[in-house]
């Protein structure tokens, strides 16, 4: 009996094996979550966003090769002054239901983005858009309420989506079954288990060689998702764990990609009147940066595979990215005359709060930061939270004095900066001198004035130190032989353009 | 018997009732979803809307009121996170669910009753030892790591069977495997033990005595009086077997409810926490019935007042 | 259980009865190696410090993920490896023993005690009380036990008390029914007739002439409930629930230690075979108990 049931699943199993092999067109994609939604202004995560573009295209789009902002929908921009925009649209391009791209569907597309009701995800975004209204059938006029510098990052958010179809069926039921101008149209989707995408025959651009047909299956067990890649069920596995880069490295059939995140792994250290710390006192908060020993964090846990933040939270290739900053060094010594001077000679005890199963090696980073903490004398109770109630404290501002996170604002210092902004209302710290920084450089129009703000904003938050500089994230994609050209970027996002498979 | 069954019915009701009252309360207790679902920087007029589409500006009698209401009319709410009705993401899943939970049955009793009698049988002797070590084996290991070492060596090594979702019978191989591990373990450690107990008795003795086939004793007239105690273990593992989904669905990326559920936890997701939990007392409570009326078919002793 | 049924009231001399049951154990070998790997958990979890070679919290990133000391690459005094924050592994899993026998231990007390309380009432009395308790453990036996754990850790946070309460009050309704099903299986027996009638109390009755007779039940199945109550806390680990670092809980230890299962398998596998030793000995000991404490089987 028992040898039965091993016989015939082996051969079950060759079968599948065998059939799969026969259509090697198809490209599988494995990531963490199923999507919720497959309109992309309906989220911002991107395991949705990822699916969602595949169908339905936005104005503009970053491209992670070049870093610009590129034309998609939309040919070019002109500011008119620098509160109005005319967009020109590409011509002859139309949704797979028929209904022509046109200044209808974008004046329809942006009106939707700016509705928070509709599109609460973005309402930060378009927050500085005031109206949009059709010049002719290929040219839409948008008008700002003031200066926008991310103007440009906005419009790559904006997706265009059908109007009549829209109209019919509604948010949620597009959102389910959307259509769109993209390379790929819906083919079925199995909640929690499969989306079945086949390349649309009459998509206005070049589309991915060799991909007639591309699933998308979430698996959320790290373990799974590695070796789903390394048996060939998956030709493309977002978040591999840091710990299979050693063993990958050795293994010809896969490659791996990797890139540097836009997230920026920091510790909070809360300098709020609520609740009292010693946190409250600047000299604690320096003397905690000089007590974790960032570069071994990176060498050990994860192989190398994470960045140096050097004392700021601009990555280099962002506008206003200080080069006279450098990380805090390792001084434990250092540390502890700091903590002394500050009224600490014996350290404290503090809660330390991480979410546990959110970030890669979120714990393990926890307990090493714990651990070297410690070494100085302070002793930290360190709570592990599930994502959930992480999520939910981050919230409510239930996570201070001290806790782990991984910010990935959008790719502009503005967004970065403000989120230690004293009225936003999670940031650690609430410091005058710092906020006037961050409101100047949210509207200076001038390029160069603005780098000089956000330099300075950098000096100033590295000396004020509202947060532990831990590292910078680095997205771990592996991938089958014979995909080519994949370039992920550094919020998650996967995009098709150009990738090829054979 | 269709008296005992009605009354076992309405006997269920205050049973429902408690579940609902107790799923409600759990998912209250643990804070309001707005800030989770909604992204950080949705602004307050947007957590205002929210809060009122989902009712949760009202005091919570209120809300409970709304909400037993709306379960009579088989109404669990929308689900927070994917605007839809949360009873039929749940039934959406339920299929997959079920066909896991009824392979990894199957397997535990086609795989421990006869190891417990042949256990209690040859008592013992190497062949008791070897058995019950195995199958001790099963209950020694967390399910999550048997069930990524199985994948390792069953997918990744010997590329058998693949690592994970759901589609041709091989994908459940490993799965309903793993799930039954336990059940295994259990059932025949079960079975044993009451198979003891029953060899022991005069009527076995007695039956012999007549001259029976031993193989005739114990598989009929011995297994059966085991039976009860096997029985009883048999439903009350449909619980166990249902909790168990939950992380073999996760490690083997199988579209289940318990994946489901456990997303809906974390993200207070209360609708589809509510659904689940409801559709899961459900089925239990069924299977239940159904093995308080089996006592009656195996034991006759047992009768229904 | 019916040989002496005719006899009212079996004589259960305490003393006598005890030193029977203990010589049938100790005849067997099997009982003799489980008890003494009992002894040393017991042993470690009493006196971590004792036998632990290095501090179990001591962190030295340089240090990490270094295989067993038998081992190529192995370094002296880490004889089982390091895990991946270079912390000592053996020594984590000798403290670790001190957590894990706790949790499960008190966990399995908390839903021993209910269990047979609740079981007891309902099976010896019958009618309201079993009704009442039956729709109480229909209530909760229905709801599965992993939701309704990560749902109330989720909410409550995994502090010890809180784990150890939770995962307790998760297992009463199984020990109920089990006790419940026994006493029905006793009740109608002459014997408690004939105690009955020369006028012994209900409490009496239960304590001296139905708990003995279920003894065998309740054992066995709280060896199993020892073993499930590991296994819980380690599914809650793997769920970011169980017990919070740094303090080491076998579970938690396999758990962290599954990411690197391919390369560095001594994280996860040393603690992996400390469960599943553990929990092999508290399942033979029941098994054996139970048959030593059965009166059928003296005739063996």
């Amino acid at each position: 009996m028992p040898q039965r049931i091993l016989f015939g699943a082996a051969t079950a199993a060759l079968c599948s094996a065998l059939s799969t092999a026969a259509v090697a067109e198809t490209v599988t994609i494995a990531q963490n979550f199923d999507p919720q939604t497959l309109w992309p202004n309906g989220t911002t995560a991107s395991d949705n966003l990822n699916a969602g573009s595949a169908i339905v295209e936005s104005l503009f789009w970053q491209n992670p090769a070049t870093g610009e902002i590129e034309p998609l929908l939309a040919m070019d921009l002109e500011m008119v002054s620098p509160t109005e925009a005319i967009l020109t649209l590409r011509e002859g391009v139309s949704f797979t239901n028929g209904e022509p791209m046109d200044a209808d569907a974008v004046v329809h597309s942006v009106e939707v983005f700016m509705d928070e009701e509709q599109a609460p995800a973005y309402a930060r975004v378009s927050e500085l858009l005031e109206s949009v209204e059709k010049v002719d059938d290929l040219t839409v006029r948008i008008t700002l309420s003031d200066t926008y510098p991310a103007f440009e990052l906005a419009l790559s958010q904006i997706s265009v989506t059908p109007p009549a179809y829209w109209q019919e069926v509604g948010l949620e039921a597009f959102s389910q079954d959307p259509i769109g101008t993209g390379p790929f149209v819906l083919d079925s989707w199995v909640r929690d288990d499969r989306l079945t995408m086949s390349a649309n025959p009459d998509y206005w651009g070049e589309l991915p060689a060799g991909i007639d047909e591309l699933v998308w299956r979430p698996v959320p067990e790290d373990a799974a998702r590695l070796a789903g890649l390394q048996t060939g069920e998956f030709q493309i596995v977002k978040d591999l764990p840091v710990s299979a880069i050693p063993m990958l490295e050795t293994d010809d059939s896969v490659s791996l990609v990797t890139v540097p995140s836009y997230r920026i792994y920091q510790i909070g250290l809360s300098s709020h009147p609520e609740p009292v710390s010693p946190l409250q006192d600047v000299t604690v908060r320096q003397a905690l940066n000089y007590a974790i020993d960032k570069q071994a964090i990176i060498e050990s846990l994860f192989f190398g595979r994470a960045f140096a933040l050097n004392g700021q939270v601009l990555r280099e290739p962002q506008p206003g990215f200080n080069t006279d900053l450098e990380d805090y060094p390792y001084d434990p010594e250092k540390a502890r005359e700091l903590l002394a001077e500050a009224g600490y000679p014996d350290g404290f005890e503090i809660s330390f709060k991480c979410p546990s199963g959110r970030y890669a090696q979120d714990r393990e980073v926890c307990e090493a930061v714990a651990g070297m903490l410690a070494d100085v004398g302070v002793q930290t109770n360190l709570v592990l939270l599930e994502p959930g109630e992480f999520l939910r404290q981050l919230r409510t501002m239930e996570l201070a004095p001290m806790y782990y996170v991984g910010l990935a604002p959008q790719d502009d210092p503005g967004f970065q900066a403000s989120q230690y902004l004293s009225s936003w209302r999670y940031s650690p710290i609430a410091n005058a001198e710092m906020d006037a920084l961050i409101e100047a450089g949210a509207t200076e129009a001038d390029p160069e004035a603005r780098i000089q703000i956000y330099k300075d904003l950098m000096a100033l938050m590295h000396e004020q130190a509202p947060i532990i500089f831990l590292y910078g994230g680095v997205d771990v994609y592996g991938t089958a032989a014979g995909i080519s050209n994949l370039a992920p970027r550094g919020d998650g996002r996967v995009f098709f353009y150009g990738v090829s498979y054979e | 018997m269709l008296r005992y069954i009605l009354r076992r019915l309405i006997l269920t009701i205050p049973v429902v009732f408690g579940i609902l009252v107790i799923s409600f309360m759990l998912t209250r207790l643990s804070g309001d979803p707005t800030d989770l679902i909604l992204p950080p920087d949705a602004p307050d007029s947007a957590r205002e809307a929210f809060r009122r589409t989902h009712g949760l500006d009202q005091p919570l009698p209120v809300q409970f009121v709304t909400f037993v209401g709306n379960v009579a009319r088989g109404d669990f709410g929308d689900s927070l996170r994917f605007h839809q009705p949360a009873l039929d993401l749940v039934l959406e899943r339920m299929g997959a669910t079920l066909e896991l939970a009824a392979a990894a049955m199957a397997i535990a009793i086609l795989a421990g009753i006869p190891i417990g009698v042949i256990a209690a049988y040859r008592r013992n002797t190497p062949v008791d030892i070897g058995v019950r070590g195995v199958s001790l084996l099963g209950q020694a290991m967390p399910s999550f790591y048997l069930a990524i070492l199985s994948i390792i060596v069953f997918s990744v090594w010997l590329r058998w069977f693949p690592s994970g979702g759901r589609g041709t019978w091989a994908h459940l191989v490993l799965p309903a495997t793993t799930l039954s591990f336990q059940l295994v373990a259990l059932l025949a450690r079960v079975t044993r033990s009451c198979m003891l107990d029953v060899l022991g008795q005069d009527y076995i003795r007695t039956a012999r005595a007549k001259g029976l086939g031993e193989r005739r004793v114990v598989w009929l007239h011995a297994l059966r009086n085991a039976f009860i105690p096997v029985l009883t273990v048999i439903g009350l593992q449909v619980g166990f077997l249902l909790g168990g989904v939950v992380v073999t669905e996760t490690v083997f990326s199988w579209p289940g409810v318990g994946r489901l559920a456990i997303q809906a936890i974390y993200a207070r997701d209360f609708p589809v926490v509510q659904a689940v939990v409801f559709l899961f007392a459900m089925i239990f409570v069924l299977v239940n019935l159904v093995v308080d009326l089996l006592y009656a078919a195996v034991d006759p002793r047992i009768g229904y007042k | 259980m019916s040989i002496d049924a005719a006899a009212p009231a079996p004589p259960r001399k305490s003393q006598s009865n005890t030193r029977i049951v203990l010589r049938r154990l100790f005849r067997k070998k099997t009982v003799v190696i489980c008890t003494v790997m009992l002894v040393i958990a017991v042993i470690c979890a009493l006196f971590p410090g004792l036998v632990a070679p290095q501090d179990p919290y001591d962190q030295s990133l340089l240090l990490r993920l270094k295989p067993p000391a038998f081992m190529e690459g192995g370094r002296e005094g880490y004889y089982l490896g390091t895990d991946h924050l270079g912390r000592d592994t053996l020594s984590r899993i000798i403290y670790g023993a001190r957590i894990t026998l706790l949790v499960s231990l008190l966990a399995v007390a908390v839903s021993t005690a209910i269990g047979i309380a609740a079981g007891l009432a309902a099976g010896y009395f019958g009618g309201k009380p079993d009704a009442v308790i039956l729709r109480l453990i229909d209530m909760q036996l229905s709801f599965p036990v992993i939701l309704l754990v990560i749902a109330v850790v989720a909410v409550v946070g995994p502090s010890l008390t809180n784990l150890i309460i939770i995962m307790g009050l998760s297992g009463w309704p199984r020990m109920a029914r089990i006790v419940r099903g026994s006493v029905l299986s006793v009740r109608g027996l002459e014997y408690i007739d004939a105690a009955r009638a020369i006028g012994a109390g209900h409490l009496r009755i239960m304590a001296y002439h139905i708990v003995p007779n279920i003894l065998s039940a309740i054992v066995v199945y709280a060896s199993f409930e020892l073993a499930r109550m590991i296994l819980l806390e380690a599914t809650l680990s793997f769920l970011g629930l169980g017990v919070q670092p740094p303090t080491p809980t076998w579970g938690g230890m396999i758990s962290d230690g599954r990411n690197y299962i391919s390369l560095s398998w001594w994280v996860s596998l040393f603690p992996g075979l400390a469960i599943g030793a553990v929990i092999l000995t508290f399942n033979i000991l029941g098994d054996e108990l139970r048959d030593a404490l059965d009166p059928q089987l003296n005739h063996e």
